[in-house]
């Protein structure tokens, strides 16, 4: 039987195990790759609107343009050969957070302090009710434990992230981390379009929507690209709700590691050792740059800084959620799906439904009176 | 960092040359300091467009 030390050594996503098959050059020449199409979707952001007349044409959103274009790449790169060599480049986590942490620069912190409460009651509540309704109906149908938990943190909390973090409490293998970062971008791609559209049908503001999204979609990159599309209101709540989210990733994480030692695999008291230390490795830190962000910005609008400064923050932050929103199409790969069959999917699916119906309703309930 | 830490830290990864990097420190860092740059001025205008 392998130890907890080894199960977590190969608890590596297939991204990961890519990347180590990566040179320097063939980084370079993947990050060169996202550059070249960061720069095409802000060439096309600024230049189709122009071109076309059509209404609805000029007003697609810059996410749209980086996610189709990073389809476009992945496959270009797969035709080629070459994905494991350039996949160390498409650093979606890396960009979305610097970028997340520069929109903190363009939130008041009051905004944060109050929507933070918000969203935090709201994570509690949809967390809590999502991962348990997704481990029910994986167990109803008789989906294994292990990729049960990994299904339910990362439809719950906050997709690829979660299910890493998942991973190395149950000890899962690394396929099946691969399977569920494949059904988290399969389900999160479409929810993209669909949410925004869906908000602007049901007539959602700004405030409701960005709730309604963050608390929805799993991963940060893509609900930032939906809140995007919807608009800078809705981007601002969609992040500050998803951030309260991730921060409930350790407070799950802890409570996997414990409830796999002591009832799944009987270890007795020595699992709750080293909760605490764990909680504060999964917190996701940049979260505090946001805030810190935030607080900067505040104080320098307050002390009559520049409009330039928060100007130049802003387009650098497009930048960086451009580079995200390019990351996650280049990313993407169906290949992986095959493996477990039709129910995990089906769990996967179910439990975004019901993800969707609640987030929406507490959502609705939370945030209809919110003013930035 | 050893290999069990990098993989228990959330968001984790390893850059090209096999070196761990904490991409949520990371990240932080380089947000926080181009913002000091962009309310400092020093982003070029050329840069923003």
């Amino acid at each position: 039987m392998s130890t907890r030390s080894e199960s977590i050594d190969i608890a590596e996503t297939d991204a990961l195990a890519e990347r180590s098959q990566s040179s320097a050059p063939w980084f370079f020449v993947g990050l060169a790759l996202v550059l070249a199409l960061g720069l095409a979707t802000r060439f096309l952001e600024k230049n189709v609107p122009v071109w076309v007349d059509w209404g609805w044409v000029k007003s697609v959103e810059y996410p749209v343009y980086a996610i189709v274009l990073g389809l476009v790449g992945s496959g270009i790169v797969g035709v080629l050969g070459i994905r494991e060599k350039v996949a160390s480049a498409f650093r979606t986590e890396f960009f979305i957070k610097t970028g997340l942490v520069l929109l903190g620069a363009s939130v008041q912190l009051h905004v944060i302090a109050r929507a933070g409460a918000l969203g935090v009651v709201q994570a509690v509540l949809l967390v809590s009710s999502v991962f348990f309704f997704t481990w029910w109906i994986g167990g109803k149908l008789k989906v294994g434990e292990k990729l049960r938990a990994l299904l339910a943190a990362s439809v719950s909390i906050c997709g690829v992230s979660a299910a890493i973090a998942a991973a190395g409490a149950v000890r899962a293998t690394k396929e099946q981390i691969a399977y569920t970062a494949t059904l988290v971008i399969l389900f999160a791609l479409p929810s993209i379009f669909l949410l925004p559209w869906l908000a602007g049908l049901l007539g959602l503001s700004g405030p409701v929507a960005g709730a309604w999204i963050g608390g929805n979609i799993d991963t940060t990159a893509a609900v930032a690209a939906a809140g995007a599309i919807v608009g800078e209101e809705a981007l601002q709540i969609a992040a500050i709700v998803k951030s309260a989210q991730n921060v409930l990733m350790g407070v799950v994480a802890v409570a996997l590691t414990l409830y796999f030692a002591l009832y799944v695999e009987k270890k007795g008291q020595d699992a709750t050792k080293g909760a605490s230390k764990a909680l504060w490795e999964r917190f996701p830190k940049f979260v505090l740059g946001f805030i810190l962000a935030s607080a900067v910005a505040t104080w320098y609008v307050n002390a009559g800084g520049a409009s330039a400064g928060i100007s130049a923050a802003n387009t650098l932050r497009a930048y960086f959620l451009i580079l995200a929103f390019v990351s996650i199409g280049l990313e993407f790969r169906l290949t992986k799906l095959l493996a477990e069959g039709w129910r995990p999917i089906a769990v996967f699916g179910s439990a975004t439904v019901f993800n969707l119906a609640i987030a929406l309703l507490i959502a609705s309930i939370l945030f209809s009176n919110f003013q930035i | 960092m050893s290999q069990k830490e990098d993989l228990d830290a959330t968001a984790t990864d390893t850059g090209p040359g096999g070196k761990a990097l904490n991409e949520d420190w990371l990240a932080t860092i380089v947000g926080l300091a181009i913002l000091a740059l962009a309310l400092l001025g020093f982003i070029p205008r050329e840069v923003l467009w």
